[in-house]
């Protein structure tokens, strides 16, 4: 399973700090692969619906692309730091704590 | 888009749908009318979410017969490093400080962007009707961003690596604020340079508060956005402490081995074509940054007496659209400089960024 996560948006554009992140299961220690498949799982990723975020209202607020790639489907779909479900939140935790592990062993 | 005129009828902006759908349906011809209209464009709106409206839509009501002009009403609400809107109540109006730095500043903070409005424009809060003013911090954990999400001022503490808690600088939480009153006067779409315009306004209004609170001249003042938001790990650019945005010198606030260098272009000739931040509304808003910033310059004295004014009245100036460019922007203002006897100095200034009305068509 490949992640592809790419925040974007807030009070400021920081070049380095709004990179996209890549994740590869197979690429993770097992027990990280496996909690991975299953943030995806209880964020019922695969079936929310993936329009684009409007931006009528409101400003300075983060937006974020997450891409999951499983065997032979893929998905996309945009939450906001606003996100009120749960299992998209422990999703959107993981993946910012990641990219924030990454920044910082380079 | 929403192509409807919320100002002087902001007690439909902020009324939740449903009650919006009684009106449509028991109201007189006037209020039906205006009801639908708006109930249209916040449904296109609301489609394009994910989830529902996040917030209980039903406290954006607000009890009309109550207020005073020039008389503030603040809530300050803690999310508890939570992501849930609006949080409890921790300092109501009138209430004592806290003693939690992030409750107070913003309490604080948006006092001071109430009374900067109010005094120098004679505007009544947001809405110019005296919108409760509402804001949450402690939102989110280790939460490094502001925003305004058409309803809330919220802040979070930062990550405590490469920022501090977002109340620290007033004029951050002044351009918060700033947003709620462009979103009310004139919506400017918040994307390409009609979106950078937004941003630069907020930028704007929210120096000028600062500088209004610390009473300083233009000369004195140092343009900074975000001067305290930064933890001394960050570095700035020419040997200067690191910001979030100088309006003075944009590309100049920051440059830092994990942040980059600050990207903002200040001349037309450096404009960013990007997809990224909607556009590059926090990138390409340093050309009209520093056009206001050498505007101030110009004129001389308190840049909130003649600039500030001057781009005040261009905010409300309905021949401003929402999806006006910088050009257009400047011609307004230019325009509106006339009567403030400033239309060289003006002109000028957008002429160092690059942009010149050819003739000013108004
Ligand atoms: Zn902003
Ligand atoms: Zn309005
Ligand atoms: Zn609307």
């Amino acid at each position: 399973m490949k992640v592809y996560f790419k925040p974007e948006g807030g009070f400021g554009f920081f070049p380095g700090l709004n990179k996209p992140l890549e994740l590869n299961s197979e690429d993770l220690p097992e027990d990280e692969a496996s909690h991975l498949k299953n943030l995806i799982k209880e964020a019922q990723l695969f079936e929310l619906s993936n329009q684009p975020l409007g931006t009528t209202h409101g400003a300075d607020q983060k937006k974020y692309t997450i891409r999951v790639e499983d065997q032979d489907r893929q998905h996309w779909i945009q939450i906001m730091d606003t996100e009120r479900d749960p299992g998209l939140q422990n999703l959107l935790a993981y993946l910012s704590q990641k990219q924030k592990e990454i920044r910082k062993m380079k | 888009m929403c192509t409807l005129k919320h100002h002087r009828h902001s007690i439909y902006c902020i009324l939740p749908p449903y009650i919006l759908k009684a009106i449509a349906e028991n109201g007189n011809q006037a209020q039906r009318s205006k009801a639908l209209q708006i109930l249209s464009c916040d449904f296109t709106f609301r489609s394009l979410r994910l989830g529902p409206r996040l917030s209980s839509d039903i406290s954006k009501k607000r009890p009309t017969a109550f207020l005073v002009a020039g008389a503030k009403q603040r809530t300050i609400n803690t999310a508890n490093n939570t992501q849930t809107l609006p949080g409890t109540v921790v300092r109501a109006e009138g209430s004592p400080a806290s003693g939690d730095p992030a409750v107070d500043e913003a309490y604080d903070g948006l006092g001071a962007t109430y009374d900067f409005f109010w005094q120098v424009f004679n505007r009544n809060s947001i809405d110019d009707e005296g919108m409760p003013l509402n804001g949450t911090v402690h939102f989110g954990q280790d939460y490094a961003n502001a925003f305004w999400d058409g309803q809330y001022m919220v802040f979070g503490d930062g990550d405590g690596e490469l920022f501090n808690r977002f109340t620290l600088s007033l004029d951050v939480i002044a351009h918060e604020l700033t947003h709620g009153v462009t979103e009310d006067e004139t919506q400017l779409l918040y994307s390409n340079q009609s979106g950078a315009l937004n941003e630069s306004l907020s930028d704007v209004f929210g120096s000028l508060v600062k500088q209004y609170t610390l009473k300083q001249t233009a000369a004195e003042a140092d343009w900074l956005i975000g001067a305290a938001l930064f933890t001394g790990k960050v570095q700035g650019g020419n040997g200067n402490p690191a910001a979030i945005r100088s309006m003075k010198e944009p590309g100049t606030a920051y440059n830092d081995p994990i942040l980059g260098k600050d990207p903002q272009p200040n001349h037309m000739r450096d404009f960013v074509n990007t997809f990224e931040d909607n556009g590059g509304v926090h990138i390409n808003s340093g050309i009209p940054n520093r056009a206001f910033y050498l505007a101030a310059m110009h004129l001389g004295g308190y840049a909130w007496e003649k600039a500030g004014r001057i781009w005040y009245e261009t905010l409300l100036d309905s021949r401003l659209k929402p999806n006006a460019k910088f050009l257009r922007f400047a011609e307004l203002t230019i325009d509106n400089a006339k009567r403030f006897n400033a239309e060289a100095e003006v002109t000028d200034a957008w002429a160092q960024v690059g942009l010149v009305p050819l003739a000013v068509s108004i």
